[in-house]
């Protein structure tokens, strides 16, 4: 092999290496469009071996219905024969040996080979291209008719908040032109008194300290009206990070920040009314404290004159009256104490409606205790059973819940005088979560037809004669126990005893002193 | 008069005609040996203690039994007054009165006053409370003043 033959050699398998490597299909026609040379990569797009491509017209890779044009065009270029980079303006079809066609870029080229001109056409598949620019293209278009369409306003601005893009929500929302818009900003049209929160919202973003915030605040509109409106920006950055703008959402809340306002305007109502009330109710609080007080001292004086007089005169005229007569005496002496205790009951019963509470631990069961051996020191006959469950702890007013107590103890001890085995129980139980502290006895009971009048005041189920009282006691209790926040009922029955149950409100719960 | 506490008045101030003849019937069945003087309201009560422009203060009384809810001058101010002067400051007084409103308890107290004494409505108990008064103010007691 000569030197010509070697380098002739040398160029060839170079010209190879180049043709095969290449990322493009290579196909290189002479001027009657038929394949000269095909590589590797074009077998592979078109579907073709080399062999069934060489020989073959150009025009079998192209789809029928473009052929007789691809003729044209093909001997148009070898006529004025120049090179061309791929894909400029030419997405073209290939179209595959199964018939199927595939978008092509295409580059030209040409050469002279073997004394006649060849076409070198480089040819790349861009399938991949076409489907990312329709996916990109579609995205766009969803993004633009939902900037155009929405129900919401959308302005985009640049870093400084001036408005680049904006939408026809937000231009009918503030009453401008699309163009008016354009030339205006952020700040431009935020109330004053919410630039600082905006402000701060702002630079917390371009701090990176967030990526967006929402706000509520007033802007304004064309006819110079503040809109509220609930705004969510959000940073807009270039893929290396840098800040191009911000997209805002706007959001009408006229109706739901009137409806707030509403709102706030009924309870401030509301609560004056409260403090009128209040006041009104303090007043008549001080017109019962005068009036009790007047009763306690008033109504008094006459009673007193009243007894006294009659003693009066049944000391210095004895003589003078009949039994009769003196039996009398004796009864408006009777009536006069009565009457003068039941004012004092009645004066105490408004008294305890009225006292300020103050809460405590209180030990039940000592108080029950107490009240007992006071009982038993003022009645000496009296054989009572009394069983006092240890420890009942409640979270009460003492000095309150001492009367309940003293008033139910009380009660029960009166009402077994006429039994020969009186006992009187005073225990706790268990209803739902609350504690239930009841005082029950074996007396005289009562018919339970008349149990909603136990707790009236001066309601009386049992004649002067058989227990003595002025009726004002269970009223008491329940007028206690309501300003602790808890019930009181009783079940009985006629000559078997009663039992009177209360609660004391949330406070004492079975769980906070069971568990 | 001589200046022995048995024989010193008792000053009693009432506005109640009623409660003042009762009164005036529990002193005599207590058997106290004062004299019971007797005034109708407060103002009456400051012209006995301290006179006035035509008349000379008289002997300051053993004990005073003031009622608090009088004309003119009430039982209070009456005791203010006599707390306030140097010549009555250390005067034994007993409120005697229907009320017992806690109010009129503290103020009373606050006033210093030697005891606070309810009225019963039961004229027995009211003679009771008289004597145990007189008992306890004329005999047991040792009063500063001469």
């Amino acid at each position: 092999m000569n030197e010509a033959d070697r380098k002739l050699q040398g160029n060839e398998a170079l010209f190879n290496s180049l043709l095969h490597a290449a990322p493009h299909a290579i196909i290189i026609i002479n001027a009657d469009g038929i394949i000269e040379v095909v590589n590797h990569r074009a077998t592979e797009f078109f579907g073709y071996s080399e062999d069934e491509l060489l020989g073959a017209p150009l025009e079998m890779l192209v789809p029928e219905s473009l052929r007789n044009k691809h003729v044209t065009h093909r001997q148009e270029y070898f006529e004025t024969p120049r090179s061309r980079p791929m894909g400029k303006g030419y997405d073209l079809v290939g179209r595959r040996k199964d018939g199927t066609e595939f978008p092509i870029a295409v580059g030209l080229g040409y050469t002279r080979l073997n004394d006649h001109l060849s076409g070198i056409a480089f040819i790349t598949d861009i399938t991949e291209r076409k489907e990312f620019e329709r996916a990109f293209t579609q995205s766009q278009e969803q993004y633009r008719t939902t900037f155009e369409q929405a129900a919401i306003g959308i302005i985009h601005t640049n870093v400084d908040g001036d408005f680049t893009r904006v939408n026809p929500h937000i231009c009918e929302l503030l009453g401008y032109t699309r163009d008016e818009m354009l030339q205006m900003s952020v700040m431009g049209l935020t109330h004053p008194d919410d630039r600082p929160t905006t402000n701060t919202a702002r630079e917390r973003i371009l701090q990176g300290k967030a990526t967006s915030y929402t706000l509520e605040k007033r802007i304004r509109h064309h006819d110079g009206q503040w809109i509220w409106v609930n705004t969510t920006a959000s940073i807009l950055r270039d893929p290396d990070g840098n800040e191009m703008g911000f997209i805002k959402v706007i959001e009408d809340i006229r109706e739901r920040r009137f409806l707030e306002d509403e709102l706030r305007r009924l309870n401030s109502d509301l609560e004056n009314r409260i403090q009128e009330r209040t006041a009104h109710l303090t007043a008549l609080n001080q017109e019962l404290e005068a009036f009790s007080y007047s009763v306690s001292h008033d109504l008094r004086a006459p009673l007193r004159a009243v007894n006294g007089f009659s003693q009066a005169l049944e000391e210095d005229y004895y003589d003078q009256l009949d039994d009769i007569g003196r039996d009398f005496l004796l009864r408006i002496r009777r009536e006069s104490q009565r009457m003068g205790q039941l004012i004092d009951d009645l004066i105490s019963l408004s008294r305890l409606s009225r006292s300020e509470m103050t809460f405590q631990q209180v030990n039940l069961s000592k108080i029950a205790r107490t009240i007992i051996e006071n009982l038993r020191q003022n009645d000496d006959n009296r054989d009572v059973t009394v069983t006092i469950q240890p420890e009942m702890e409640a979270w009460a007013d003492a000095a309150l819940i001492r009367v309940v107590m003293e008033n139910l103890i009380g009660n029960a001890w009166k009402f077994t005088g006429k039994r020969d085995d009186p006992t009187i129980e005073i225990a706790t139980t268990q209803q739902d979560d609350n504690i239930v502290y009841y005082v029950r006895d074996n007396g005289a009971g009562f018919d339970m037809a008349y149990v909603d009048k136990l707790f009236g005041a001066f309601q009386r189920l049992h004649a002067m004669t058989e227990f003595e009282g002025t009726g004002i006691g269970l009223a008491t209790v329940q007028r206690i126990i309501h300003r602790h926040s808890g019930i009181v009922w009783a079940e009985g029955a006629v000559n078997q005893g009663a039992t009177f149950y209360f609660t004391l409100g949330e406070e004492n719960t079975w769980e906070d002193t069971h568990s | 008069m001589g200046g022995h506490a048995l024989m010193k008045p008792i000053l009693l101030v009432e506005d109640n005609p009623n409660d003042r003849l009762l009164m005036e019937r529990a002193f005599r069945k207590s058997n106290l040996q004062n004299d019971l003087v007797t005034v109708n309201d407060g103002e009456e009560a400051l012209r006995y203690l301290f006179g006035s422009d035509d008349t000379e203060p008289q002997e300051l009384p053993v004990l005073v039994l003031l009622d608090l809810k009088l004309p003119k001058i009430d039982g209070l101010q009456v005791l203010q007054r006599i707390r306030d002067n140097s010549r009555t400051e250390m005067l034994p007084v007993v409120v005697l009165t229907s009320s017992k409103e806690q109010d009129d308890l503290v103020q009373s107290y606050k006033l210093r006053v030697n005891s606070y004494v309810r009225k019963p409505v039961d004229f027995n108990e009211f003679v009771e409370v008289v004597q145990q008064l007189g008992l306890y103010w004329l005999i047991l007691n040792e009063s500063p003043l001469k």
